[in-house]
Order: C-alpha cells, then structure tokens, then sequence
C-alpha cells in the first residue's frame, strides 16, 4: 500500500469517526461559534457597539489660512479612520476657557500653522513645553495670564496631565 | 528439533526502560503450527518482550530470526507483515461498525481489494460478529469487542500470531469461544505467541510454556516437563509456577 492510499484510508476512517462522535462535533463546531458570538458581542460593546474598529478622534487647529493647510485639513477629513474635529486655539477662546485645550477633552491635536507667525509659533512653543513639563508650563502660563499671581489653573493642568 | 520446524527464533533479547532493565537475555523459540506460551506475573516483562517482536520497541538488544533470516520488524515493514497482533489493549475504533474496523485494518495490513470482501466475511464468522456488522463498535460488550480484536490480527493470514493476554475482562462464554477459535486456528496451522498469567489459560491452550520472572526465562517446555523439572512430577502448573518464581508479591 503506497503512502497516499494509505493516507486516504486513515482519513476514511478518521472522517466517519469524527461524524459519528457528538462530543467532538459539538465541540469542533458549536463551540467555536458560542465563542465568537460572546467575544463578538463584547467586542462591539467596547467599542461602542458600532462593530469594526472605531476611528481616531484628531482635533485640528489650522492656524495658517493657506491653501496647503485647507487641502491638508481636508484629505485628513476624508481618512476612513479618523474623525477630524477642527478646534479654535486662538487668545480669546483660550483665556475664555473654551478651548479644548483647557477643559481636558483634548487627547491628540494636529497644529497647521503659518511659517512665521509670532502668535503661532508661541502657541507651539507653548504647547509643545507643556506636554514636556505640565506643572512648569502651567505655573508659567499662570503667571503670564493672572498678572504673575502664581495661581494654580486646575482645569489647564487637568488637560495637559 | 530441524530447523525447518522453527518459525521464530530469540535470542539473548534485552531491553532497558532507562535505568531498569525489563527483559534480560530471553530466549525461546516459536515452531510451525505450535502454540508457546509466555507465562508471568504482572511485571515480568510479557508485554516488553512480545512489543519488541512486534516492531512497537526498537532499541532491544539480542537478535531474532524467522524462517531461519535476521528479523526486524521495527525497522521492515515485511518483517511486521508476517505477523498478526493482537494487543493487551483493544486496539479497534469505537465510532466504527466491525465491518468498517475490519475493512480499515485489511487494507492496511496489504490485503488485496479482490480478497478484502472473503477476508472480512470470514473474519466476522470466526469471531461470531456476523450478525452485528453493521453495529458500531461502541455498543458492542466486553467479549465481543474482544473477539473483533483478535479477528483484526487475523485479517492479512499471517504465519505468526502475538496475543498478549487477550482475555482481560472477558466472561467465560466469550473467553471459551477464543479459546475454541485458536485451537482451531493451531489445528489449521497457524502458530501463536500467548503471553498470558492465567495457569488454566497456558494449560489448556499451550503446547511449551516459557516462564518468566524479572525480565529473564526460568524455564522452558511442556507443562509435563515443567513439572518434572522441579521433582514433582504431579504438580499442577500453578505450583511449577509459584515454585520456580516465589511468593513475593509483585507490585508492578
């Protein structure tokens, strides 16, 4: 008997005792599917029940009122995986306390900005200080926005904590 | 004795589980149309020595012949296919009917697809399953799966046939219809290799008995001689049994 006819015989025989075993069919079929069901089911409700893998929130502050930026801004929007949500940082909405810079919903943020601005290039320094040194940054921003009183802004550090 | 008359020929068979050695210089000899039987307690090396035979060991020491040419049957699938086994532990598929087991182990064992039909109808009669062919294995009894067993190493007509304790968990009706079925098979001409530990087993079924203890033959020939190699000539063969191996219980 060559090797291949006996492979056929031994899978003859494995086959119509796999058929024949409801143990082993149940757990070769029925179990598999319970579990992709439940792991399924919590899965989608994890991720907030929509199915599939949710998309990225990327808040974006075009600074530069540029062509480039607003093609840039743009293609973002129209990525499957993200979900682009423009937000204002300039002074006034900041010192307003409605940025979302201050009021900790902020998890990623995309600056656009000019070359050269003065008040853009601040604003990354700033920001980018901040994401180095959370407590110095603050007290710095304090000082500069309380008339150097020194107080602590929580909701300024909430966000960059 | 010719040599003509010898099938199986062992010598000096060794083989070592690690550090314990399970058989220690064996030697006996199967002849044409004779049945030789292996008697022993639990542990005493039946099972090794019958498994090295079969081609399951392979590291044994010592050398075998059969027909009078070197024997290896783990390393020559020609060499396994002279021989029928039939193992201590059921060796058949529960989820199969007999006749499916019988036709799966046909056609492994080289049987040819114009002999396959006549060598299982004439397997299940010689095990009474004729009637049940077409019943899973599964709900068969104890014996009855006991007599498929045996039918399966009988399937491809091989010259010699190992049976190691092939009556475990058997009820008399079943073990005296295995019995009959191998007297038969011997009175045909087919010689057998029974290990066994049951003293009215060897008796009734055996030609020459070799007793083994530790691993090693103590004796060898027929129950007659047995008997007459300890000075008591009227001995029954329990007490050649116990006499040449002790009391000591046996605690593997």
């Amino acid at each position: 008997m060559n090797i291949l006819a006996a492979a056929w015989t031994l899978a003859q025989k494995d086959l119509r005792s796999f058929v024949r075993d409801r143990t082993a069919l149940m757990l070769s079929i029925l179990v598999p599917i319970a579990l992709v069901s439940v792991f399924g089911w919590i899965m989608a409700y994890a991720f907030g029940g929509s199915g599939g893998m949710p998309k990225v929130e990327l808040h974006v502050a075009n600074l530069s009122d540029s062509p480039a930026s607003q093609r840039f801004v743009a293609n973002l929007a129209g990525l499957d995986m993200i979900r682009v949500r423009e937000v204002e940082l300039d002074a006034e909405s900041r010192s307003a306390g409605d940025s979302p810079l201050v009021d900790a919903r902020l998890q990623r943020i995309m600056m656009a900005t000019s070359p050269h601005p003065d008040s853009s290039c601040r604003l990354r320094r700033e920001y980018a200080s901040a994401m180095r040194h959370p407590q110095t940054a603050n007290a710095s921003r304090s000082r500069s926005e309380d008339g150097g009183s020194g107080g602590a802004d929580k909701r300024y550090t909430s966000c960059y904590g | 004795m010719s040599e003509s008359e010898s099938l199986l020929a062992i010598e000096n068979l060794g083989y070592r589980y690690g550090e314990r050695e399970a058989v220690k210089a064996v030697a006996f000899e199967v002849k044409r149309g004779e049945c030789f039987g292996l008697l022993g307690a639990n542990g005493a090396g039946k099972t090794t020595t019958i498994s090295c035979i079969a081609g399951l060991l392979s590291e044994w020491t010592g050398s075998m012949q059969f027909c009078g040419h070197a024997f290896r049957p783990a390393q020559v699938t020609a060499d396994r296919a002279k021989l029928g086994f039939v193992p201590q532990e059921l060796a058949i598929y529960p989820n199969l009917t007999a006749e499916e087991n019988l036709r799966f182990f046909a056609k492994l064992c080289g049987v040819a697809r114009a002999d396959l039909a006549a060598a299982i109808k004439r397997n299940l009669e010689l095990s009474g399953l004729t009637a049940r062919r077409q019943d899973l294995v599964r709900t068969f009894s104890g014996g009855m799966q006991r007599r498929l067993n045996l039918a399966v190493g009988l399937l491809h007509s091989p010259a010699l046939v190992l049976l190691d304790e092939p009556t475990v968990g058997v009820d008399p009706q079943s073990r005296n219809h295995l019995f009959e079925t191998l007297l038969r098979l011997k009175s045909e001409g087919l010689s057998l290799l029974y290990t066994t530990h049951y003293m009215e087993e060897a008796e009734r079924l055996c030609d020459r008995i070799g007793i083994i203890n530790e691993g090693a033959i103590v004796a060898i020939g027929t129950p007659r001689e047995l008997a007459a190699g300890i000075d008591q000539p009227d001995a029954n063969l329990e007490e050649v049994f116990l006499h040449l191996t002790g009391k000591r219980l046996r605690d593997e």
